[in-house]
């Protein structure tokens, strides 16, 4: 069975929301105390969670799990750029290395998730 | 450099019980149907949900006694254990470009959490 492309789109969208509510949370997390545990990052941070999670559980509806799971690494993709951009957090050469090997793995099962071409004769 | 010897069998098995919750989630999928009912029994959606929960709880707790770096290079096995579920219990193929994905994608998260 292939792995519609709508079903990886789907999940892609999920690991983007996944990483604006994890930084959502940090965010939110700095300013916690007892007097104010919650406020609006936070809150807004586990709605989009949840949302995710959504998202996720329906791209596995379309698709195989051993090509949607491994997807899922691109968390730490966006998570680790939108630390650089907006949280100031270094970059040193060996996270750049590790995250164009987990490109590199999406452009992989991406091919296998595509139907063999039939030749008809 | 370990923490504490505890924590590496710990977060094995955390990721052993992630893969496992995304398998349940997987197979509770494809039985949703989108009603109230049929959502409340449908236990393997429920039940990967949880084990999701509560694995992500055991690693907060274990981010207090032992390096992000070494939990992030363990955590990244839970891909391989998604893909041996897969095969095992959904009967997927594994196919090379999957394995090479998969691979890249472990290394790759490995070597993230290495330079953290």
């Amino acid at each position: 069975m292939a792995t519609p492309t709508k079903a990886i789109a789907v999940l892609l969208l999920s690991t983007v929301v996944t990483s604006i509510g994890n930084a959502l949370l940090k965010l939110g997390s700095a300013s916690v105390s007892l007097s104010q545990p919650l406020n609006i990052p936070l809150l807004i941070g586990v709605v989009l969670y949840g949302f995710s999670a959504i998202l996720f559980i329906l791209a596995l509806r379309g698709g195989e799990l051993s090509v949607l799971y491994p997807l899922y690494g691109l968390n730490f993709v966006w998570i680790n750029l939108i630390a650089m951009r907006f949280f100031d957090e270094p970059m040193p050469p060996l996270k750049w290395l590790g995250i164009g090997l987990i490109i590199l793995g999406l452009v992989f099962i991406s091919r296998s998730s595509k139907p063999p071409v039939e030749v008809v004769l | 450099m370990v923490g504490a010897l505890w924590t590496i069998p710990v977060m094995v098995a955390t990721c052993i019980f992630t893969a496992l919750a995304a398998l349940l989630l997987k197979q509770g999928a494809m039985l949703l149907s989108f009603d109230i009912r049929s959502l409340v029994r449908n236990w393997r959606l429920i039940t990967g949900v949880a084990l999701f929960t509560v694995a992500s709880g055991v690693y907060v707790v274990l981010l207090k006694f032992e390096q992000l770096s070494l939990l992030y290079a363990v955590g990244a096995t839970t891909y391989i254990w998604g893909a041996l579920f897969a095969k095992v219990y959904l009967k997927e193929k594994i196919c090379k470009w999957k394995i090479a994905g998969i691979a890249a994608i472990v290394l790759g998260v490995a070597l993230v959490g290495l330079a953290s």
